[in-house]
């Protein structure tokens, strides 16, 4: 449950400038930004999520790196996706 | 993919491994890596088999459901037994067996016990059922108290009444201060975590090298990450240097993230002591939560009693979790205690060092036998 998962930015300023909206294996979902307050975050941004929160920016090396070292890894990636897609309440998060 | 490669090639590997060879002297070099994500890749890129015999890698406690004490589990489901409670948890958390069964069960046995991705999800049921009352059973490190502060400042911001946390939250350096003052051990150095260390920075492991004289070097997960760490580690230990290095910069800072430290600081204060699986009581070494946000805390709120549940016969999760023992040395790794059939909270979360063991390891072993 430590796994950090890169995202992309798709949309900044979900609800309140408070969330953003990444992309992470085609699959999208609003994450918090209160951790990442201190950097501007725009669209096309990678972003290091961990439970619904950002947790740090990341460069795009890093990330991508990251992602296929994760993706490698089979189950527990695909276990941390799922959680990821598992919306509670439908598209629209608080 | 450039990139990727970089932190895989091979020839990269096989040379740091040389190196490591070619640096250590005659003697033994007692290594623990504190986090659980740095063993499992340990264990999945078999870095063990690449080192040389004198150097020994111990796993230590990072593993956040693994550290869980089974009363807290117990106690968590006794909130269930109130019709009108939700109880939600992580994934890891669902799995992990109480002193008679995991939140899993409970939920199988109808119990209204729910899976979250995130503690804002938790918040969003209260929302959406206002006349339930939805308790979130966090855990984890520093890397995961920051997000539920976040949500419980969230809740107290739209005035959500019907939400609650039940803290479990726990940190890194004060089981790191028990294990070296314990001297049982006698380690040489620690690889330190990588994602707690993007929040807490690298200050808080000053007295690592300060008050015990052993270096810590923070590392990235990647097999080389791991290696250049060892080979750092080696190289401080033969020039008698203690210090604190940071192996991965790319993302962790040593003032650590800010905005984060201040989340936890707003919304949580130290426990004069927790338990800890293995370790026992570890004074400050976990938070609860502040009197402001008190409306927030399950253990008020429902006032919860806490459980002190014995560990299962014959397991000796305890020890593993210390560095005392090796997943292997369990009687019951593999016959009783699987991941699809955890007896232990080690064999639950991938980060467990029986998990991470048994997955790599102990079916290769098992198949290769016949
Ligand atoms: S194999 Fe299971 S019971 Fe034994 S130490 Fe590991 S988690 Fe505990």
């Amino acid at each position: 449950m430590c796994l950090g998962i890169p995202g992309i930015v798709t949309k900044v300023g979900v609800n309140d400038a408070e969330f953003a909206e990444v992309e992470v294996s085609s699959i999208r979902r609003t994450v918090h930004l209160g951790m990442v307050a201190d950097s501007s975050v725009e669209v096309g941004d990678w972003l290091l999520i961990h439970v619904g929160f950002a947790i740090a920016k990341l460069d795009e090396d890093e990330a991508i790196r990251t992602v296929d070292f994760q993706a490698q890894s089979g189950k527990d990636y695909q276990q941390e996706i799922d959680a990821f897609a598992s919306l509670i309440g439908g598209e629209d998060q608080i | 993919m450039k990139m990727v490669d970089e932190y895989r090639n091979p020839e990269k590997i096989r040379a740091l491994s040389e190196a490591i060879r070619a640096e250590v002297g005659d003697r033994g070099y007692r290594f623990m890596e504190i986090c659980g994500g740095h063993t499992h890749s340990i264990y999945r890129f078999g870095l063990n088999e690449l080192l040389p015999e004198n150097i020994e890698m111990i796993h230590g406690p990072g593993c956040p459901v693994c550290v869980l004490p089974i009363g807290k589990v117990d106690e968590a489901l006794t909130l269930t037994n109130d019709p009108n409670v939700i109880l939600c948890a992580f994934g890891d958390v669902m799995r992990v067996p109480g002193s008679k069964i995991s939140p899993l069960e409970a939920k199988a046995r109808g119990k209204d016990v729910r899976m979250v991705y995130s503690p804002l999800d938790a918040l969003k049921l209260a929302i959406d059922h206002p006349d339930k009352e939805v308790v979130f059973f966090a855990i984890g490190f520093e890397t995961t108290a920051p997000s539920t502060a976040l949500t419980i400042m969230r809740a107290s911001q739209l005035k959500v009444e019907n939400f609650a946390v039940f803290c479990n939250h726990v940190t890194v350096g004060p089981p790191i201060r028990s294990i070296l003052e314990s001297a049982d051990l006698d380690l040489d150095g620690f690889v330190g975590p990588g994602h707690v260390s993007a929040v807490i920075g690298t200050t808080p492991y000053d007295f690592v090298a300060e008050e015990f004289g052993r270096p810590l070097v923070v590392s990235g997960f990647e097999p080389i990450d791991i290696l250049e760490s060892i080979l750092l580690l080696v190289k401080m230990v033969n020039r008698g240097e203690a210090a604190i290095y940071n192996q991965y910069v790319r993302a962790v800072k040593r003032e650590g993230n800010a905005a984060a430290i201040a989340a936890i600081s707003e919304v949580f204060e130290a426990r004069p002591s927790f338990e800890w699986r293995g370790l026992g009581f570890i004074e400050q070494s976990a938070y609860r939560i502040r009197k402001a946000y008190a409306h927030f805390d399950a253990e008020a709120r429902f006032a919860m009693e806490e459980i002190s549940s014995p560990e299962p016969e014959d397991a000796i999760c305890g020890d593993v979790l210390i560095g005392a023992k090796r997943p292997e040395n369990c009687p019951l790794l593999g016959s009783q205690c699987t991941p699809e059939h955890p007896i232990g909270a080690l064999m639950v979360s991938s980060e467990g060092a029986c998990s991470a063991y048994y997955t790599y390891v102990h079916r290769t072993l098992v198949a290769t036998k016949g």
